[in-house]
């Protein structure tokens, strides 16, 4: 487990200046034709990652789908008002809901994934997932705040 | 009876301390058999159930609740305690094969020599019916069976060092101890001796630091009662799990003649020996004994004081949270790696509690993310996940074991209007802190403040809702008198010269340490004493 | 494997029949050592002697887990006849070698007779050592007379019984496949090649376990001039594999540098580790070897012939990460499962990770593009399952729990065949039987 990467906040502060809303590309075809093609690509969208896990994100559309019925009608106006910049509040909640699930990996109370949870994804030069081991023993020693 | 069975020796409850025993004895050539009223779970099993689970803050949901034998969960609460008192009890134990060290989080603290005589020096609680002294070179003894490691006495004088040096301390709790220290030499932060491997040891590998010690080691670097319970089969023990003791039987002259067990379908068994030790925690062990009545022993086995199931003790836990101003990263490394020795005795004890307090390293990405998604405002992934890292990387947490005397009134009786699945009685417990542990709650609160500010903490949160932590003792009580001790000084039952109870329910006090190491300890001299006897 | 086990018996007892009338015809000489005469204690002698008592990894037969250095007690199965335990090679006069003389201890490594004049069984590898040069038998010789701790505790008596334990039709074996020539440097060759030569074909004796062996348990090949020499072999129930130069059956991918790390440590990233017989090798041997001794030993194994083995696919190569964890995280399951992808979740990708790509850092390794996992044969992997790893070097003490006791041959076999699935060769697979005959 090495220190934390310089790389990663250069990267972000990069993002952060040049776009107003992180956007991914989206071909408006997809959305029509397949409700799980729609969430994966508004989901990469939202997360700004470009490679989701499919097997994951079609266990997560299931679970909200379980909850929200309506969502999959949602997915296409997200997916437009993420391609335009022009989310309305309204919007917000159902891109919360989708944020929450692939960052947290449970939908309501129930969890679909943990080990590829983005929250961690988000620490993982520094934290190991719990119950996995990080390194060789003893890595948890060295200041993880140095380069 | 479905069947009779015999051995020399009949154990009940297959966790540390009956492992201890059973395999001393079957080293020593005796026939052993220990019933366990759960079942057998594999680690890889459990390791499975604690990723599967959605809160990862709860230590025994991995831990599945039987029917049959029924242990108490409080997150997702169970029901199986019936609570009768002014706060509520919330001790959890785990009835499997291996016990309730499965999901401990390996700290092996021996008591202090003060510990054992509380009434003579500081006037309050009880005195051991035995010294410091006579349990030290079972206190060792315990440290290799368990594969302790330390680097200091602690307060606690040693013959011999420990069997390895503590794993490393991660980075969180070195620098954490340093200031602290720094701040304010009363605190006394030293390591925390461990029952976990800084190299390979007893055929497990060395700690990779994988923060799951509780509720389960993955990798067994950690020791779990398991250890034992395979080691004593090896030397020829048989455990029998999925055997729920329900009874008792005393013979002629007041000898325990069998213990009578039953399935998980309620069919009913029969073990006989010549020899029994209760090992069965601290709520099941007096609620056996108490459910053994009969016309010569009409207030149950073993209980001719009255004190079976009464001296509940625990450790009165308060906590602190909030963020450091360094971002130091917790949740890299074992859970617990250090403690605050400075408050644990003294001539306070007269008047107040002493306590351990301990900070708890634990990966904080669930709960902060969790938290930074209740505010409700959708964030861009990069805000989100600087949030992330700057919440995970400071959130802090301490607690604190208080002491709390033994309390006749603090008890646990077996209930007689509520049953379990396969109609054994469900624990009533009577459970409440005195103003002797209110008043070290306080000074502990100020102590928790002196930390944080130590720390650079903001957005500090104190919990005072009094939880318990997991150290159950004192229900079949130890002491010099029979009249109000359950056992004497061997932990042999005053009033049945063939039984013996071997864990916590034996300790006259509960002081300030987590128990493991003591009950392993008192438990290795049970089986010195057996082995002469059997 | 048991038709091969009475074909050999039969064979066993037409030689005794044949053997008895030749050996009487023959009227065979006992050999003779060319040494002679007293070795004094010199230190530097001495020091030498244990340096090649440590290449030659005498410990690693004659020192039990629990015994006391040298003083034997190894069980080794001798094939078709039963077990015998290692002598006790202490310089103890009564129960060990203290009364043994240069010559006679050389007739022992070198030729294979003890000093009573009876045949060892080439279990000893004397077949190997006879390679060794006179001026090391000597150094070997005031190593074990001098500096090893006497141990008074007589060898244990073999399980073998009468009439098959009688020595002499070892000497018809020694006719047929034992040449007791000394090691010769080779022309043209250079000197770090030469001593590892002399090293590999003699004290370190590889072929023992990484040369195939004949219907006699004869090794094939005893150099590199040889059939198969190195070209792999089973011993004691553990794969030696190929480590000729072949690009896909052997290890002729491997740079010097990366062989020269692997026997010093035993573990080569994203490659191989050492376990079984090669980690005690590790461990007690390449390990405490001469930085110039073990680079030759490398330069000598890179130059062997490669020996193919058909259309296997590299094992060092194979496998994928595993996403088995996206369909089960979440999804319980009850105390009695079978699922061997539940298995590998809960009992091994703790240290390998749920992807099987351990650590980054590589200290818990990869499951795939690993030479074990990647092998044709799955007994190495069911044998690292049934009983971990313990490997010990120079600032490393390596750990994986053992799984014997846990799980069942069942549930070993459905995990080793999960496991060569998704991280190694498809077609290697092994039933509950083969688990527990491993045990």
């Amino acid at each position: 487990m090495g220190s934390i990467s310089r790389r990663y906040f250069v990267g972000a502060a990069i993002v952060a200046a040049t776009t107003d809303l992180t956007v991914l590309p989206l071909k408006s075809t997809e959305i029509e034709r397949d409700p799980l093609e729609a969430f994966m690509s508004v989901s990469q969208s939202l997360t700004n990652r470009s490679s989701l896990d499919r097997t994951i994100g079609a266990r997560l559309l299931a679970a909200l789908q379980n909850a929200t019925p309506d969502i999959v009608q949602a997915l296409t106006p997200l997916a437009a008002a993420l391609s335009n910049g022009t989310m309305d509040t309204a919007q917000e909640p159902v891109a919360l809901k989708i944020m929450k699930a692939w960052y947290l990996g449970d939908v309501d109370k129930t969890v679909v994934t943990y080990e590829q949870a983005l929250m961690f994804d988000v620490v993982s030069d520094v934290l190991p997932i719990r119950s996995y081991c990080g390194d060789a023993p003893g890595f948890w020693a060295t200041n993880p705040n140095q380069s | 009876m479905a069947d009779t069975q015999q051995a020399d020796v009949v154990v009940v409850g297959a966790g540390v301390a009956g492992g201890l025993v059973a395999h001393q004895l079957a080293l020593a050539g005796k026939s052993v058999i220990v019933l366990e009223a759960g079942p057998r779970v594999p680690r890889w099993q459990t390791v499975e159930r604690f990723r599967n689970q959605i809160d990862k803050s709860d230590m025994s949901e991995c831990y599945p609740s039987y029917p049959w034998a029924p242990a108490p969960h409080y997150s997702k609460p169970n029901d199986y305690y019936i609570q009768k008192g002014e706060i509520p009890f919330a001790s959890e134990y785990v009835r499997i094969v291996g016990g309730t060290t499965w999901h401990w989080t390996g700290n092996t603290w021996r008591f202090l020599p003060n510990d054992f005589k509380e009434k003579s020096v500081y006037g309050v609680g009880r005195d051991w019916a035995i010294s410091y002294d006579d349990l030290e070179p079972f206190y060792y003894m315990a440290e290799v069976e368990l594969g302790s490691a330390g680097d200091q006495d602690y307060g606690s004088p040693r013959s011999k060092p420990y069997p390895m040096p503590p794993v490393v301390m991660p980075y969180v709790e070195k620098t954490a101890m340093d200031i602290l220290n720094a701040y304010n030499p009363e605190f006394q932060v030293t390591s925390q001796p461990a029952a976990r491997n800084s190299r390979p040891y007893d055929g497990r590998p060395t700690c990779c630091g994988n923060n799951n010690c509780s509720p389960i080691c993955p990798i067994g670097a950690m020791y779990n009662g398991i250890v034992h319970i395979e080691k004593a089969e090896r030397a020829g023990a048989r455990v029998i799990s999925n055997a729920v003791a329900y009874r008792i039987e005393v013979g002629p002259n007041k000898k325990v003649a069998a213990i009578l067990y039953r399935d998980p379908k309620g069919g009913e068994h029969r073990v006989e020996g010549r020899y029994f030790v209760l090992a069965a925690h601290s709520i099941e062990t007096p609620k056996l004994m108490l459910m053994s009545t009969s016309s010569d022993f009409p207030d149950g086995v073993g209980n001719s004081s009255g004190m079976v199931g009464r001296n509940l003790m625990d450790h009165p836990k308060t906590s602190i949270f909030f963020y450091s101003a360094q971002p130091l990263w917790p949740g890299r490394g074992p859970e617990q790696s250090s403690s605050f020795i400075g408050y644990r005795d003294g001539p306070f004890r007269a008047t107040q509690t002493a306590k351990k307090i301990q900070s708890w390293s634990l990966n904080a990405v669930s709960a902060e993310t969790e938290k930074i998604f209740a505010e409700g405002k959708l964030l861009k992934p990069h805000e989100l996940d600087a949030r992330i890292r700057d919440r995970a990387s400071r959130f802090m947490s301490y607690n604190a074991y208080h002491e709390i005397l033994p309390l006749p009134t603090n008890r646990t009786v077996p209930s007689k209007t509520e049953f379990d699945a396969i109609g054994i009685p469900r624990p009533e417990i009577y459970w409440g802190i005195d103003d002797y542990v209110k008043r070290g709650i306080a000074h502990t609160r100020t102590v928790f403040g002196e930390i944080a500010k130590a720390l650079g903490g903001t957005d500090l949160k104190y919990d005072d809702s009094i939880q318990t932590s997991q150290h159950i003792v004192g229900t079949a009580i130890m002491g010099s008198d029979p009249r109000d001790s359950v056992v004497d000084g061997h932990c042999r039952s005053y009033d049945h010269e063939n039984l013996f109870v071997a864990g916590g329910a034996v300790m006259p006090c509960v002081a300030t340490a987590n128990v493991t190491l003591t009950i392993a300890a008192l438990s290795l001299r049970v089986a010195d004493q057996l082995k002469r006897e059997v | 494997m048991k038709r091969r086990l009475a074909f050999i018996a039969v064979a066993f007892v037409a030689v005794v029949v044949i053997g008895a009338g030749i050996i009487a015809g023959l009227a065979l000489k006992k050999p003779s050592s060319p040494l002679s005469g007293a070795v004094i204690n010199d230190p530097a002698l001495v020091k030498r002697g244990e340096y090649l008592a440590i290449a030659g990894d005498c410990a690693g037969c004659h020192t039990t887990s629990n015994g006391k250095p040298f003083a034997g007690g190894l069980a080794m199965p001798i094939p078709t006849l039963g077990m015998i335990y290692t002598a006790n090679i202490t310089p103890d006069p009564r129960t060990g070698i203290g009364a043994w003389s240069l010559a006679e201890f050389d007739l022992a490594v070198r030729y294979g007779v003890d000093k009573s004049g009876e045949n060892l069984y080439p279990a000893m590898p004397y077949v190997s050592y006879a390679k060794i040069s006179d001026d090391d038998i000597k150094a070997l010789y005031a190593y074990f007379k001098y500096a090893v701790l006497p141990v008074d505790e007589p060898t244990r008596a073999s399980t073998i019984s009468w009439p098959l334990n009688m020595r002499w039709p070892v000497q018809l074996w020694n006719v047929a496949f034992f040449d007791g020539e000394r090691y010769q440097d080779k022309h043209g060759r250079n000197p770090a090649w030469n001593r590892g030569a002399y090293l590999v074909q003699g004290l370190t004796h590889c072929g023992t376990c990484h040369t195939p062996r004949g219907v006699a348990f004869q090794e094939l090949a005893l150099d590199e001039t040889g059939p198969r020499y190195l070209g792999g072999s089973v011993l004691a129930g553990w794969q030696g594999y190929n480590i000729t130069s072949d690009a896909n059956a052997g290890i002729g991918t491997w740079t010097s540098d990366q062989l020269v790390q692997y026997l010093t440590t035993g573990n080569l990233h994203g490659v191989a580790q050492a376990a079984g017989p090669m980690g005690e090798a590790v461990q007690h041997s390449f390990s405490r070897l001469t930085n110039a001794d073990v680079a030759a030993i490398a330069a000598y194994v890179k130059s062997v012939p490669p020996v193919s083995d058909g259309n296997a696919p590299s094992r060092q190569k194979l496998g994928a990460p595993s996403n088995v964890v996206a369909s089960l995280r979440g999804f319980s399951f009850n105390n009695d499962t079978e699922d061997s992808a539940r298995i590998f979740l809960g009992a091994c990708a703790s240290c390998h990770r749920w992807s099987g790509a351990g650590t980054p850092d590589g200290y818990y390794p990869s499951l795939f593009h690993n030479s074990t996992v990647g092998a044709a044969n799955a007994d190495n992997l069911a044998q690292v399952i049934i009983h971990g790893i313990r490997r010990n070097t120079v600032g490393e003490d390596i750990s994986m729990p053992a799984f014997g006791a846990v799980l069942s041959d069942k549930e070993i076999a459905a995990l080793v065949n999960f496991l060569t699935t998704q991280f190694g060769n498809k077609s290697a697979s092994i039933t509950d039987n083969e688990v527990k005959s491993l045990r």
